[in-house]
């Protein structure tokens, strides 16, 4: 497997902010998952590894149309993920949002399913 | 007899000297960790009015500045979680995840749904999220309060 690395941080904003784009501004969580999370897990052969900790901090609305969204609009299972994503930081209060990362991926449900 | 006489005081005084510095070292100890609590407590009360101001004024002209109210409170959680963590691993380890928990609960409550977001496909703020905030931050007022007193 080949490894994908992303730095929130260096790659697209340092803080990132909003949930949906165009309408919450351009650092938003769905123009980091379409233009970055998905193009990059769309290559089954790849493990992912997110850098979180190079940004100001985030709020749960960008981390759940980031990654929840993952699920939600992309199909993506859980079981891949866990297998694919890696979550990464070295300043350990971004356990937090690392948590905050997994439970909305674990609590999302795909939106075709539901319809 | 004189050099007993010596020793004894000697002795004496080491034990005062030992009993001092291990019972100045507890008061600043426990100095040290009253004031982190203090430190903790204004974080949190910061954070619970300004998520409170962010998500229930009557309306978005009434809040001075919510782009601003939003970055606040994001760099207060953080803080917060980060004192959290030095707090418990220098003085109560064991209530660690119990803390952390509490923090992650009300990182959920004051930035999910339309947090940071002008557009509302998502729910808005409901009125119970109102006592949930509240009853978050009290949680962790209380854990800290039973080490102070």
């Amino acid at each position: 497997m080949k490894i994908k690395q992303i730095n929130i941080g260096r790659d697209f904003s340092d803080v990132p902010m909003g949930r949906y784009h165009p309408g919450d501004g351009n650092f938003s969580g769905q123009r980091f998952r379409d233009e970055f999370l998905v193009p990059a897990l769309q290559d089954g052969n790849n493990v992912v590894e997110v850098t979180i900790d190079d940004t100001e901090g985030f709020g749960s609305s960008f981390l759940e149309e980031a990654f929840g969204g993952l699920v939600r609009k992309h199909g993506f299972t859980i079981q891949d993920l866990e297998k694919r994503l890696q979550i990464k930081y070295q300043k350990p209060e971004f356990k937090m949002y690392e948590t905050s990362i997994w439970n909305h991926i674990r609590n999302a449900k795909p939106e075709k399913e539901l319809a | 007899m004189f050099i007993d006489f010596v020793v004894s005081i000697l002795q004496s005084f080491v034990i005062v000297l030992v009993g001092g510095f291990f019972l100045q070292k507890y008061f600043v100890k426990r100095a040290n960790e009253s004031a982190l609590i203090d430190s903790i407590m204004r974080t949190l009360d910061e954070i619970r009015e300004d998520s409170l101001q962010y998500w229930f004024s009557d309306s978005a002209g009434k809040n001075a500045n919510p782009k601003l109210l939003a970055q606040r409170i994001k760099g207060n959680l953080r803080t917060i979680y980060s004192m959290i963590q030095i707090y418990s691993d220098r003085y109560f380890p064991k209530d660690k995840e119990a803390l952390e928990t509490f923090v992650g609960k009300i990182f959920e409550l004051t930035t999910s749904g339309n947090f940071e977001s002008e557009k509302s496909e998502q729910q808005e703020a409901k009125p119970d999220d109102y006592i949930r905030i509240t009853n978050a931050t009290n949680e962790i007022r209380k854990l800290l309060l039973h080490r102070k007193l």
